[in-house]
């Protein structure tokens, strides 16, 4: 296992420099330069390119960029805060994205689950059609709709919530975005867990446990649900991304300074150094779940952990 | 089985809190506490983010707004846009109009040095110098300043190349701001960047700033007019960036915020409501019309070389019906020059007073000039509209009328909506003007005609994409700017009316749109907001009541 | 003991169980082919022929709706904008009477004898038209970007969890390195390299789409393959291919569809995001998810403009997964007997 682990790092790794090195690419590729102002001269242009080294070779760019980078220099914003160190904006704003992503998926999770277990052993029944009505109005509204109707019925018409976010209260005023967040993880994690487990009750190997004689509720907790999580765990990473990624509309109409909005107003305005790092910090996220997630495939079915030695 | 949730949760908590929320104290009570002193704190809603607070870098409206905040330059705007003297104590100008003498008043920064002449001189020369590369260095060329220099301590001397109606003012834009060169040059690359990295001279210190949410100011008493402004204005006024229109009115209407800006569609359901505002903003839209550049690679801009095409698009347009829809406060374009921006310097009459409307909606003629085009060309014209996708809603639904007019002339649009950035670049030389029609805008520099009149001049390579060349319309520039006009400024103005009907109505190379209107509701308990359409929005007269 | 011995047995007590020609085949139940299966599991499932129905009249709709009045959707109707939903007769009722709080916005608008069925959005145009262009426009990227998602998901994750050891350690890098670079930041990029358009968005979508299904399928063969079946298969001899494709695809296809319907409102989603950011489908042309992105900056002043594309949105929403439900439930071979 150990082994395996760290086989599986040092392989993450090589994935992330590939990224940056592609990411650094694409940058390249895209069209216009983050200095375009209908006030700008073209003798302004190429200053401007040339204080930021943009006028260098692509490659030595991408060098210079890898060598700041581990000195944890990420360069600076051209467009979005002029002249800011990105790091700096980068750190204030994680916490906060992390935050409402983390309880998004909280509360994904536990709703999910309940929505899912119990469709699934009501199968069948109004209590399933329920369910599945409600994990289908989940998916198919968009979140910014959730996000409005949960802020003008809860916020503003009952006052039980801030608005907008609070830097004073932070984990109550992103009780609104995470819930209007949560709404796509909820049902997707509600039809996973019923159709897994529908699938697991019906396996042989709970009919027997079943015909034991043993309680049905203990046949859920012990049985059923640790072979129902294996997929769900799967999905559950790339959800938790989809969701960082996701948040920049919820961010804008909250008004919460999050990572996501950067994110987008980087790619918009061309902030290159923005754009890659917003980017990479996604990428690494990223990784960094699929591995734990790998991981907890170990964990949770032996028959995985022993298949990869 | 236990041991496996307990790991996934904690692993969950352990972002959550480990990352922002760990420091927080719900036991304060950010509400109630504060009822007294939140009576007079005055919110703002900043619809745009704050992006530099370096002089010489800001570009944009929030920006300007709050350099003006906490900066006091040479001259300040009034209510009704006029210069007051703020650090000159008094100003001189020789008869002809070409030297200014500014006599700088005792005035401290916020770190105890004194406002002295060389603090101007210092940050003049750093907007020119090329490792600034400031946006804005070329705004000293435009103010015709042949020399600036501070002769002692006290006395900052500035000498124009012909005589200037709006340099005084000028001197109120905050690239004109003084920097006290020791702190800057100790912060280096940190300078301007948090509230411990700025001195402040104006009437206000910025107290706190957390970038992509709120800045906040309070009052300065070290300011020279300190005592008249803590009795007359709002102690402390924060910025809060909200993008988002609707949760913004919520805000407002729950009272937490004091202004709001609406979008067209809210303006509907709150004309009525007390505080609304459809304030004039001084940004003209227009259609800058491809007609010299790349017309080898695109068959519009071929197309649009015909005169009688163009005629077409200046008259197809419903200017009025456009700005209805955009119910925005928006309105139609008179011409070029957008209303409240200059007066006629012996009469006092508006610009477009003057001039009046030299753009018509008629549809009958639009559509005989279309096929007087179409018959001199042998083709119908088809051509692609670009535009913004990430400048407003009010762009992409104009996009949408102009397309929806035109073909009602009888013109095939294709619509190529791109981000600004892009679009700019699209047009600009960088791509050899790769465009038809252009959905565009300018925001006047300070309030004179020539703001707009310099960018179409053919000489104006960076601005006048379209390629637009005039011997008439060149030569009227010219005159007003350098030749009679310099010390006529009758024959200057009379000029630039003529120009505009040169450009607009003659050759039709730039078809101006709208000018956009900013619809917002005040708190009614606040006021002293002063929004000025040529020059930076000010907030440092905020009486509340 | 006693009783036996005490019987005694005749010649014609025992007779041939076969006598004659009868043959040992089944008589009830004849052969029948596994879609045929397939097809009789559905059928017994009205929830999901309901869903195929509905989806089938929104397809129609989407198809003819937006020829069914004089509007296009992109021709405004100066002067009627902001026109609530008014459509003759069921306007007798009380409801869709093109009133705005109480007040008959088409008499004050001069439009007394014009009905828009869905009522105009905020230029003027007629929303009936628009949402049904927009349905087809979503319909045609959704249902692109789901067949990418089938044929190479599918295909590359059943092949990488199958196969594993090396193979699988080098698709998953490669899907990681595609996977890790923010979905966004290609998308946009495409979206802005790309000629506006739907194909390109297509392009986008697929370029991106195909590696969550490319997951998910990996999950299940991991799953499936370690059972006794498969390991009876392959000790029959059977190659590889036929493992996967016969032996592990039909057992995994449940899961498969049901993720594919997922696809759908993501594409959806993923197209209305690019919307939002002005690089969806190029103005005018509509898609549900631009509808939506439009209707909500009105959701406080003119609800109309939201809802009736979320409504359209939704029920397309829920009727593809009903059908996958059913889909589900009939593919599975577990399900066969129930």
């Amino acid at each position: 296992m150990k082994k395996y682990i760290l086989k599986r790092v040092l392989v993450s790794i090589a994935t992330l420099l590939v990224i940056i090195l592609v990411l650094f690419l694409l940058m390249d590729l895209m069209p216009g330069t983050p200095f375009n102002d209908e006030k700008l001269t073209e003798a302004q242009l190429a200053l401007l390119y040339e204080k930021y080294g943009l006028d260098k070779p692509l490659i030595i760019r991408f060098f210079i960029y890898l060598k700041n980078m581990l000195t944890g220099d990420l360069g600076v914003s051209y467009a979005i805060n002029k002249n800011f160190a990105i790091s700096d904006m980068i750190k204030g704003r994680l916490g906060i994205s992390l935050t409402v992503g983390a309880m998004a998926m909280v509360f994904g999770t536990i709703l999910g689950l309940i929505l899912g277990i119990l469709a699934a052993l009501n199968h069948n029944t109004w209590i399933d059609n329920l369910c599945s009505v409600l994990s289908v109005i989940g998916v198919s509204v968009p979140s910014y709709v959730c996000a409005l109707l949960l802020c003008y019925f809860i916020a503003y018409k009952l006052k039980l919530m801030p608005i907008l976010y609070n830097q004073q209260m932070p984990i109550k005023s992103l009780i609104l975005p995470a819930l209007a967040l949560s709404v796509s993880p909820t049902a997707n994690i509600a039809r996973f867990t019923r159709s897994e487990m529908i699938d697991v009750l019906n396996s042989d190997y709970i009919q027997l446990v079943e015909s034991k004689g043993v309680k049905n509720w203990k046949i859920i907790i012990k049985h059923a649900l640790r072979n129902t999580l294996i997929p769900i765990i799967t999905v559950m990473g790339p959800l938790l991304v989809n969701l960082l990624t996701g948040s920049s509309v919820i961010e804008r109409i909250f008004g919460i300074p999050g990572i996501g909005l950067l994110m987008i107003s980087g790619i918009q305005q061309n902030d290159y150094n923005v754009t890659i790092a917003c980017s990479f910090i996604y990428s690494l996220m990223y990784i960094v779940t699929m591995l734990i997630v790998d991981i907890l495939y170990g964990i949770v079915d032996p028959r995985i952990r022993v298949a990869k030695g | 089985m236990k041991k496996l949730f307990t790991l996934l949760l904690t692993l969950l908590f352990l972002v959550g809190c480990g990352s922002g929320g760990g420091n927080s104290t719900p036991t304060a009570d950010p509400n109630g506490g504060g009822n007294e002193t939140a009576a007079k704190v005055v919110t703002i809603q900043a619809p745009t983010p704050l992006i530099s607070m370096d002089s010489a870098i800001a570009t944009d409206g929030t920006s300007f707004s709050a350099l003006t905040m906490c900066t006091a330059g040479l001259m300040s705007l009034d209510a009704d846009g006029n210069a007051v003297e703020d650090m000159a104590e008094s100003v001189e100008m020789t008869s002809d109009g070409l030297t200014y003498t500014f006599h700088i008043r005792d005035a401290k920064w916020s770190n105890g040095d004194p406002v002295t002449a060389y603090d101007f001189e210092y940050a003049w020369n750093r907007v020119l110098d090329p490792d600034t590369a400031s946006d804005y260095a070329w705004i000293l060329e435009t103010a015709n300043i042949e020399s600036f220099e501070a002769t002692d301590e006290k006395t900052f001397v500035v000498k124009l190349l012909a005589p200037s109606g709006f340099f005084l003012g000028l001197t109120a834009f905050p690239t004109f701001f003084p920097l006290n060169q020791k702190f800057v040059e100790e912060k280096g690359d940190q300078f301007s960047l948090s509230i411990n990295d700025l001195l402040y001279n104006g009437p206000y210190k910025m107290t706190s700033w957390t970038p992509g949410y709120s800045f906040e100011f309070e009052l300065n008493e070290d300011y020279w007019d300190a005592a008249n402004f803590a009795a007359k204005y709002a102690p402390k006024v924060v910025f809060r960036e909200i993008t988002d229109t609707q949760t913004a009115l919520m805000e407002y209407e729950q009272g937490n915020l004091d202004t709001v800006a609406l979008s067209g569609e809210q303006v509907t359901a709150n004309e009525g409501v007390e505080g609304f505002i459809n304030k004039l903003t001084g940004y003209m839209y227009y259609l800058t019309i491809n007609m010299g550049n790349n017309v080898h690679n695109r068959a519009g801009a071929a197309d649009l070389a015909n005169a009688n095409i163009r005629q077409a698009i200046l008259y197809a347009l419903n200017r009025e019906e456009i700005a209805r829809v955009l119910n925005d406060g928006s309105v139609a374009a008179g011409g070029i020059v957008p209303v409240g921006l200059a007066s006629n310097p012996e009469t006092g009459k508006d610009f477009r007073d003057d001039n009046g409307i030299v753009t018509a909606y008629d549809p009958d003629k639009a559509a005989e000039f279309y096929k007087k085009g179409v018959e001199e060309l042998g083709h119908e014209v088809v051509i692609e509209l670009l535009y913004g996708t990430d400048e407003g809603d009010s762009i992409i639904k104009a996009a949408e009328q102009v397309q929806s007019f035109l073909e009602d002339a009888g013109f095939t649009v294709n619509l190529n909506g791109k981000p600004k950035k892009e679009r700019l670049d699209l047009a600009g030389n960088a791509n050899d003007h790769d465009y038809d029609v252009m959905l565009t805008r300018w925001g006047p520099d300070y309030g004179d005609p020539q703001t707009y009149m310099d960018l179409f001049v053919s000489t104006n390579t960076s601005n006048n994409d379209g390629g637009y060349k005039s011997e008439k319309y060149d030569g009227l520039v010219f005159d007003a700017e350098r030749g009679e006009g310099m010390n006529d400024p009758a024959k200057r103005w009379a000029d630039f009316l003529e120009a505009e009907k040169t450009l607009v109505v003659e050759d039709a190379a730039i078809v101006p749109v709208f000018q956009a209107g900013g619809a917002m509701i005040i708190n009614p308990n606040i006021s002293g907001i002063e929004f000025h359409s040529a020059s930076v929005d000010s907030y440092r007269h905020i009486v509340v009541k | 003991m006693s009783l036996i011995s005490d019987h005694e047995f005749h010649h014609d007590d025992f007779a041939f169980a076969h006598s004659k020609d009868e043959k040992l085949i089944d008589k009830n139940f004849k052969s029948t082919s596994y879609l045929k299966d397939v097809w009789g599991n559905f059928k017994k499932n009205k929830g999901a022929l309901v869903g195929a129905v509905i989806i089938m009249i929104i397809i129609l709709f989407a198809l003819i709706g937006p020829s069914m009045n004089e509007h296009t959707y992109k021709s405004i109707a100066h002067g009627h904008e902001c026109l609530t939903p008014r459509i003759p007769v069921v306007e007798k009722l009380g409801f869709f009477n093109g009133t705005y709080k109480g007040r008959d916005v088409y008499a004050e608008k001069g439009a007394s004898d014009v009905y828009y069925w869905f009522g105009t959005d905020t230029q003027g145009r007629d929303i009936f038209t628009r949402v049904w262009s927009g349905t087809r426009v979503s319909l045609v990227i959704a249902f692109a970007a789901v067949l990418v998602d089938i044929f190479i998901g599918m295909v590359y994750g059943m092949v990488s969890g199958f196969i594993g050891g090396r193979v699988d350690m080098i698709l998953q890098r490669i899907a990681e390195i595609l996977n890790g670079i923010p979905t966004l930041v290609v998308v946009t990029l495409l979206g802005i390299v790309l000629k506006p358009g739907i194909s390109s968005i297509i392009f986008a979508l697929v370029l991106t789409g195909w590696i969550g299904m490319e997951r998910i399928a990996r999950a299940q063969v991991l799953k499936v393959k370690e059972q006794e079946y498969i390991l009876a298969s392959t000790t029959l001899g059977a190659g590889k291919a036929r493992l996967i494709f016969k032996e592990v695809l039909p057992n995994i296809f449940g899961q498969v569809i049901i993720t594919s319907m997922f696809s759908i409102p993501s594409a959806i989603f993923l197209e209305a995001y690019l919307s939002f950011l002005g690089l969806g489908v190029p103005a005018p042309l509509a898609s549900l998810g631009s509808l939506v992105s439009d209707g909500y900056k009105s959701m406080t002043t003119f609800p109309h403009i939201l809802i009736i594309p979320v409504v359209v949105l939704g029920i397309l929403m829920l009727c593809f997964n009903l059908f996958a439900d059913g889909l589900r439930d009939a593919f599975d071979p577990k399900m066969l007997n129930k």
